[in-house]
């Protein structure tokens, strides 16, 4: 036997199954290294945190958005005005943001114009979520292209691309910006709430924010409360927990910044159709919403007709009054 | 840095090889093994580099006390630097791994409450002390013949075998260093080591890793005091089994395939043990280089079986005993120690009853063969309980589970069966909540991996009778029996193996690397 043949075989059948594999991974583009998926015109969220950091490499942007995956519906293509980049990923809570940004500032990130945060009340809520971080946002690397792709686990990511095996109702098109399925399900409030605020309030979560827009030194600062369900908002009256969750909203114009509330209760808000499941709402709401962050940017008032309103044009007692007499009408529209 | 890497398969042991070999192509043997000795320091030191120290330190005491001891020869002073040398060896591996627990013990008796921050145990301090141990007692014993220093040092820290062994004795290392070391690198033993060590991965990353998945959240469970059925239990016990074997024993086999890619053999140290008819014969499978060392450097220096019968089962029960403590700090390994020497103990006494008293024949029959092979693996599986349990009530818990100390639940459907009876059934604590509880979830997968890797370990050849027969090693005094069905250096069947090997080692690459979905609960 030669046995520099049988070692030229071993190496060869090694190289065929790592070149295939690697050549899959690459044309489905599922961790998004490459601009994604080259055969079809969409890309699932297998790991947002990882993705979107490999998808920010070498980009340019001044504008951050910053949020949960109630914010990943905001398009950057609909902000004319600035260049930005949406890294919000699913379940993302704020002790996840600072590491984040840190990151991106590794990465070259420019200074940056404009910083948009989106606030989950579920951040002030229960104990800290902070897990899940991938080492792509604590470590000085995210893990190489060859690590990634050599992997049987991203294999199968491609698979499911290939036979549009979805994980989510929602998916990202060819610009990476969020869209929906045509078969998503329907809202049922009737069923346990998902998304729904649970465990005690934290009013100190609040320093957590102000760490990261210290961090981000950016020229300006917008945060927005994303919708919430009518049901949901409901959902909190009964824990006792609604006028925490109000304070907690206030916190930011107590700190001088400008937040638009889009969870108080409001005709979007009470119709079952504007979202698959009370607290991630389709992007034709979510682009009222881009329209109005894009009013504020060019320093102009947002044109809220009645969806949503600016925390900042009210006191305390007044913001407290406006939620419980919405939250009353609602009671009363839903008492059969 | 482990053998399962992607910092070792692509970079440490390519570069490394690749110098290795464009030095052993210049015939530098002193180079080589300078080399070598340099790779495996930098290999040591990945996993935290103050302890390079130390290791350099046992080697450089030791070396220094061997010559010592050669020196003196037969003066009597040479003993006085045997108990020196031992004494410090043993003292050091105490100080690391015992310490804590030590304290732990006396402050429990005493209700004392002295706080010892946590001793960090060294990479391998275990197996490196054990290596220098037999060095100097062998040459204390005039059995070594060479002090060459770069071969001692490349002895202890070779890097395959040194975190996980074999624990290799300096009489089958040193004379392959001093041997045309460079001539052995070619391509038939690169093509050797690289069949093994697929054949190793295979083991740790496909199998011991998937059954692992059964085995951890059982005794996890158990270790909380939480409920387990019966069959949860003794699933966890037999995945647990499995892992082990598969885990360690392909550990092993990636050493000696590594080994061989570098021109230098391995002892082999596992031989097939869930074979075992009984547990004499499990301790001449499994772990088979720490055996060797438990009989040759404690039982025989306990007096073995040389001051009669009595003594020789103490000198048993105790040589199992040190070798529990020896695998770790804790009540558990104290009892596994314990277990396995009263079996020893009952297991000679069986032979000797059976031979004088039974006067039963040497050829045994079928149904006995299996008796003892089943009896065995019981006792085995239920020491690995102890082995594998973080606390003694966890491990209790396992077991009082497994014995039906903890009732019985069989599957719901089999109440019908039993008609009337069931009701009488539940006073002896049979119920029919169905067979798992709270982990059914991990079974469903794990039942396949148990099933699949069950005839695997106890019937199927293993990788060194697979690798004797395709490639007629000269497996030196550790021999396995050729896997017969393999024509040895057959041409084709070779071709078939190597794209197969190549193939399977591509498909390990690729599980290396895990690539989470997030979980995103309700979000």
């Amino acid at each position: 036997m030669n046995y520099l043949h049988y070692l030229a075989k071993f190496v060869s059948g090694t190289l065929v199954v790592l070149l295939l594999t690697f050549i899959i991974n690459l044309i489905f583009d599922p961790l998004w290294y490459m601009g994604g998926n080259k055969v079809d015109d969409y890309n699932y969220a297998f790991d947002e945190r990882t993705s979107k950091l490999n998808l920010v490499e070498n980009s340019d942007f001044n504008c951050l958005i910053l949020g949960s995956s109630r914010v990943t519906f905001i398009r950057p293509s609909e902000i004319k005005s600035a260049t930005c980049f949406n890294s919000a990923f699913s379940r993302a809570v704020v002790e996840e943001f600072l590491p984040y940004i840190n990151r991106l500032k590794f990465s070259g990130m420019n200074k940056l114009d404009y910083l948009i945060i989106g606030v989950d009340g579920f951040n002030f809520f229960g104990e800290s979520k902070f897990k899940n971080i991938p080492r792509t946002a604590v470590a000085e690397s995210p893990p190489i292209i060859f690590e990634s792709y050599l992997s049987f686990d991203t294999l199968v990511f491609s698979y499911r691309l290939f036979t549009e095996d979805a994980n989510l109702p929602r998916f990202y098109d060819k610009n990476f910006e969020v869209d929906v399925h045509k078969s998503i399900p329907t809202f049922d409030p009737k069923h346990q709430l998902a998304g729904a605020i649970e465990g005690g309030y934290y009013p100190s979560k609040l320093s957590e924010y102000m760490e990261v827009v210290e961090v981000a030194e950016a020229q300006a600062v917008i945060f927005y409360v994303p919708p919430l369900s009518a049901w949901h908002i409901q959902d909190l009256d009964k824990k006792g927990e609604l006028e925490n969750y109000i304070k907690a909203i206030y916190e930011f114009v107590n700190q001088g910044f400008t937040i638009i509330d889009y969870s108080i209760i409001s005709p979007v808000t009470k119709n079952k159709n504007n979202t698959y499941d009370g607290h991630h709402y389709l992007p034709h709401i979510n682009s009222l919403i881009t329209s109005n962050l894009h009013q504020i940017m060019k320093g102009q008032r947002p044109e809220l007709a009645d969806f949503g309103v600016v925390v900042n044009n009210y006191s305390f007692t007044s913001f407290v009054a406006l939620y419980k007499g919405r939250l009353a009408q609602f009671k009363q529209e839903n008492i059969h | 840095m482990l053998f399962n890497s992607f910092e070792f398969i692509f970079i440490f042991l390519p570069i490394t090889f690749i110098l290795y070999y464009l030095i052993a192509k210049q015939n530098w043997d002193r180079i080589a093994v300078a080399w070598l000795v340099l790779a495996s320091l930098f290999f040591y030191a990945w996993w935290n580099p103050s302890y390079l120290i130390l290791i350099i330190f046992s080697m450089l005491f030791n070396y220094s006390m061997g010559v010592v001891i050669a020196r003196l020869g037969n003066a009597r002073s040479s003993k006085l630097f045997l108990v020196i040398g031992v004494s410090i060896n043993l003292a050091l591996l105490g100080y690391f791994k015992y310490t804590n627990f030590i304290v732990e013990q006396i402050n429990w008796a005493l209700g004392n409450s002295f706080h010892l921050e946590k001793i960090i145990l060294p990479l391998a301090i275990s197996f490196f002390t054990f290596q220098q141990i037999a060095y100097l007692v062998d040459t204390y014993r005039h059995e070594t013949k060479e002090y060459n220093f770069s071969h001692y040092c490349l002895f202890v820290t070779f890097f395959p075998q040194l975190i996980a062994g074999p624990i290799v004795h300096h009489k089958e290392m040193l004379p392959q260093f001093s041997n045309a070391l460079t001539s052995r690198v070619n391509s038939r033993n690169m093509s050797i080591g690289l069949t093994i060590f697929t054949i190793g991965l295979f083991k740790k990353v496909i199998l011991a890793d998937n059954v692992a998945l059964s085995a951890t959240p059982i005794f996890d469970a158990a270790g909380k005091g939480a409920a387990i059925t019966f069959f949860e239990a003794w699933g966890g016990a037999i995945a647990y089994t499995l892992q082990l074997y598969f885990d360690f024993s392909g550990y092993s086999d990636m050493a000696i395939g590594i080994a061989f890619m570098f021109g230098i053999q391995l002892p082999i140290n596992f031989n097939s043990p869930y074979k075992a008819v009984s547990i004499i014969d499990f301790w001449r499978r499994w772990h088979i280089t720490l055996s060797r060392f438990l009989r040759d450097y404690l039982y025989i220096a306990l007096g073995g079986n040389r001051h009669g019968n009595t003594r020789r089962y103490l000198n048993l029960f105790l040589t199992m005993l040190l070798g529990g403590i020896w695998h770790g700090a804790g009540w558990t390994f104290i009892v596994w120690g314990m277990l396995h020497g009263s079996y020893l103990m009952i297991n000679h006494g069986w032979r000797k009853l059976r031979k004088d008293v039974l006067n039963w024949s040497d050829n045994i029959p079928l149904w006995e063969h299996v008796t003892a092979r089943i009896i065995t693996l019981l006792a085995v599986i239920v020491g690995w309980v102890y082995f594998r349990a973080e606390t003694l009530a966890g491990a209790n818990h396992m077991i009082a589970t497994m014995t039906g100390f903890n009732g019985l639940s069989l599957p719901q459907s089999m109440q019908s069966i039993f008609g009337s009876y069931a009701a009488n059934l539940s006073d002896v604590g049979v119920i029919f909540e169905g067979m798992f509880g709270g982990y059914k979830a991990n079974f469903v997968e794990g039942i396949v991996w148990i099933i699949a890797l069950t005839p695997i370990a106890l019937f199927a050849p293993n990788s060194m009778q697979i690798a004797n027969g395709l490639f007629s090693l000269n497996l030196g005094q550790l021999t396995v029996n050729t896997y017969h069905r393999i024509k040895p250096n057959h041409t084709a069947t070779l071709n078939y193996i190597a794209w197969l090997a190549g193939v399977t080692f591509g498909i390990i690459i690729l599980n290396l690397f895990k690539v989470s979905e997030f979980l995103y609960f309700q979000f």
